[in-house]
């Protein structure tokens, strides 16, 4: 490991570094990650936004290694408090899964059990990662419902997920992820089957929970206004590869990707007056036969020939990150229009 | 029709009602469609094999009165289960109304005996569909698809292939399209046929049934874009159903509330999210998450779910999460009152108070 490295890892929980993660389907390689790099700090919260198809979920079933069967991470590095995760032998990495990294998903039915009672789904679990007994699991689950806000929860223990709203149900999976005091929480398009009153207080519930166990999280979404309200730092993801990064507020001011820029300007946003929205010609690349060089350029109106090879994701201010050739056009542009 | 209306609820509408809960007043507007006291209810039947009885009734639309205006979109907001859909398929005629009347212009399309009115009825008032993959059949091709409507009501014989050409060029799609099968395109381009399918037909009012949720925000600026441009074009009346209030605020002229089956508040689109006036489109605006950190906005978070519609709390449907409750909400059902001119809301006690803030600075005096 180089002395670069380590010196990240001592503020970095999480540090992904150059991952590839490619699926072999019938119609040929699906490069669903193609040299993905971001890190997450301790105690911070960190956003993964893009549209479908990004590869926003592959990044993270690629760091808990629970690809489906036709996908591979075939190199990179994911170093999690400085262990890289893709050479950690299978039985130390059920450790990981849920003890240390713990996931949320986004559909909270799917993800629980419906012919198991929530107090089996809880004690099982709470039961295989740490040293407790039947009883104390319990009386451990009990107690995490209680703070994620459900009512009565000794009676509503023994209920079946059917009998949970969604609001609840994803309760629930807060409560059974953060009972084995993980360390760092991904929550997967946690709020996107949940209606927006329902959507405010399950937010509201992860960043209690975040402020009270010093959790990291990192939130993966494609909703703009739910990261801009709840992370400190973003990651934005298109084509497989990361085009921009920096804390939120920065980015959400001043974005300096092409691509962050057109994605900014393409929500109807409250205060603007306009009534055309801006668009982004063409549609996302495929992935089996992306374009060459920057995965954007046949969309961006700052692409010339050197487009065609690879920018790298290149240091571009304090803590902000941007791959791109034209990064100096493009904010000369957007300053002249503005 | 049955007994089961005996006990409802009746008020009485004469036949030209003058005035509509949030319709601008004026001699000279022109009303398209109208929904007199709509009401829609599910019977709950008991589970017994031998002799199924009707055990209680799920109050998806309970009482909506609604105009729209000839060119005017009306967004229509509100949380899962307050009966959007069920209320777009009850204009449309997929579900009978319980009681209740659907007019476009003179025609009152629940009563009318008449196949001619009929057919005038649903050649204007066309439906576009949530999710643009299941809404289209996948085996058949996009212009048999745009054909149809053409063919049934027996519409531009001779050249409909053109009709289809032309319309798929208003949507933005090529002649080349038509040939090709829904699984062809992408999502955006499948909402673009859903909508060229409604539009075929020369509509004066098409219900839009979440036209954009299932897409990625950039598509869904294009489709947005497509929508307002025809609109302007064909000067048609569309009601843009969305839980998504920012997009409704982009899009519509008016914007209706619903919760529970009804109408909580409607009014004209700046003033319900500059001042909304009840609680309910209060604590809404407040949960949306802004893409811009420079927003601030009054917190309130409501507590618990939305109640099921099968027992509805007496007085105000909100009572149970509202956090202005008070003695009088629990005994007495609100009705649409004007708040202010245009604006209305079924609230005794209105906020009319913004709750978005753009400008941070001033707002921390």
């Amino acid at each position: 490991m180089t002395e670069e490295l380590k010196s990240k890892h001592n503020k970095n929980i999480l540090l992904v570094e150059n991952i590839y993660t490619y699926f072999k389907t019938e119609s040929g390689v699906v490069k669903a990650l193609d040299g993905v790099s971001f890190d997450i700090r301790e105690n911070e919260s960190v956003g993964i936004v893009g549209e479908s198809g990004c590869g926003k979920t592959v990044t993270s079933r690629s760091i808990l290694r629970i690809l489906p069967k036709n996908g591979e991470t075939v190199a990179g590095q994911i170093f999690y408090k400085g262990v890289d995760l893709l050479k950690l032998p299978e039985h130390l990495m059920r450790v990981v899964r849920g003890k240390e990294i713990a996931l949320l998903f986004q559909d909270p039915l799917s993800a629980l059990n419906p012919v198991l009672s929530i107090r089996e789904q809880m004690v099982d679990v709470i039961k295989l990662h740490r040293k407790v007994n039947e009883s104390e699991a319990a009386e451990l689950a009990i107690n995490m419902m209680r703070q994620v806000g459900i009512p009565e929860p000794e009676q509503r223990i023994d209920d079946y997920p059917h009998q949970y709203s969604g609001g609840m149900r994803q309760r629930i999976l807060i409560a059974r992820a953060l009972a084995l005091q993980p360390d760092l929480l991904i929550a997967d398009e946690p709020t996107t089957a949940l209606d927006v009153t329902i959507q405010a207080q399950v937010l509201k519930i992860i960043k209690d929970m975040r402020e009270k166990l010093g959790l990291s999280l990192m939130l993966i979404t494609h909703n703009l206004g739910v990261v801009s309200e709840n992370t400190d730092r973003i990651h934005i993801f298109y084509g497989g590869r990361v085009v921009e990064s920096g804390p939120t507020r920065e980015i959400f001011k001043d974005p300096h990707h092409p691509y962050t820029i057109a994605l900014l300007e393409s929500i109807p946003a409250f205060d603007r007056k306009e009534k055309q929205l801006k668009t982004i010609p063409g549609s996302v690349p495929q992935l089996i036969n992306p374009p060459p060089g920057c995965r954007f350029h046949p969309r961006c109106e700052f692409a010339t020939e050197i487009c065609k090879t690879r920018p790298t994701l290149e240091k571009f201010s304090e803590d902000r990150f941007v791959a791109c050739f034209h990064v100096e056009e493009v904010l000369k542009s957007r300053k002249s229009k503005s | 029709m049955d007994s089961s209306q005996e006990n409802m609820p009746q008020i009485n509408h004469d036949q030209d009602l003058d005035f509509f809960p949030g319709t601008p007043t004026g001699k000279d507007k022109d009303v398209v469609l109208e929904l007199r006291n709509l009401r829609k209810y599910f019977p709950i039947k008991s589970q017994s094999i031998f002799l199924s009885k009707v055990v209680g009734q799920i109050k998806a639309v309970d009482g909506v009165d609604l105009q729209l205006l000839k060119g005017e979109i009306l967004g229509l907001v509100g949380e899962s289960g307050c009966g959007k859909s069920t209320l777009s398929k009850t204009i449309v005629g997929l579900e009978k109304p319980t009681t209740g009347e659907v007019w476009y212009r003179d025609i009152n399309f629940n009563k009318t005996k008449d196949r001619k009115s009929i057919k005038t009825f649903q050649r204007n008032v066309q439906m576009v569909f949530q999710d643009p993959y299941n809404s289209l059949n996948p085996r058949r091709l996009v212009i048999d698809t745009l054909k149809e409507p053409l063919q049934i009501h027996g519409l531009a014989k001779g050249n409909r292939d053109e009709e289809v050409y032309s319309i798929l060029k208003k949507v933005g799609l090529e002649d080349y399209h038509a040939f090709r099968y829904p699984h062809e395109f992408s999502g955006g381009q499948r909402q673009r046929i859903g909508l060229a399918r409604a539009l075929i037909l020369k509509s004066e009012v098409i219900i839009a049934d979440e036209p954009v949720s299932a897409l990625d925000v950039s598509v869904q600026a294009s489709i947005l874009n497509l929508m307002l441009d025809l609109r302007d074009e064909f000067n048609i009346s569309l009601i843009f159903i969305a839980h998504d209030l920012s997009v409704v605020k982009h899009i519509s002229d008016r914007v209706a509330v619903m919760y529970l089956g009804k109408i909580v508040e409607i009014g004209p689109t700046d003033k319900v999210f500059d001042k909304p006036a009840h609680p309910y489109t209060v604590s809404l605006l407040s949960a949306i998450p802004f893409p811009d950190p420079d927003i601030k906005k009054k917190e309130i978070i409501l507590e618990g779910d939305v109640p099921s519609p099968i027992n509805l709390p007496k007085g105000c449907r909100f009572v149970t999460r509202c956090y202005k409750a008070q003695e009088r909400c629990k005994e007495e059902e609100p009705i649409l009152t004007e708040m202010s001119e245009n604006q209305w809301a079924a609230c005794f006690f209105p906020e009319m108070e913004p709750v978005i803030f753009f400008d941070v600075k001033e707002e921390q005096k």
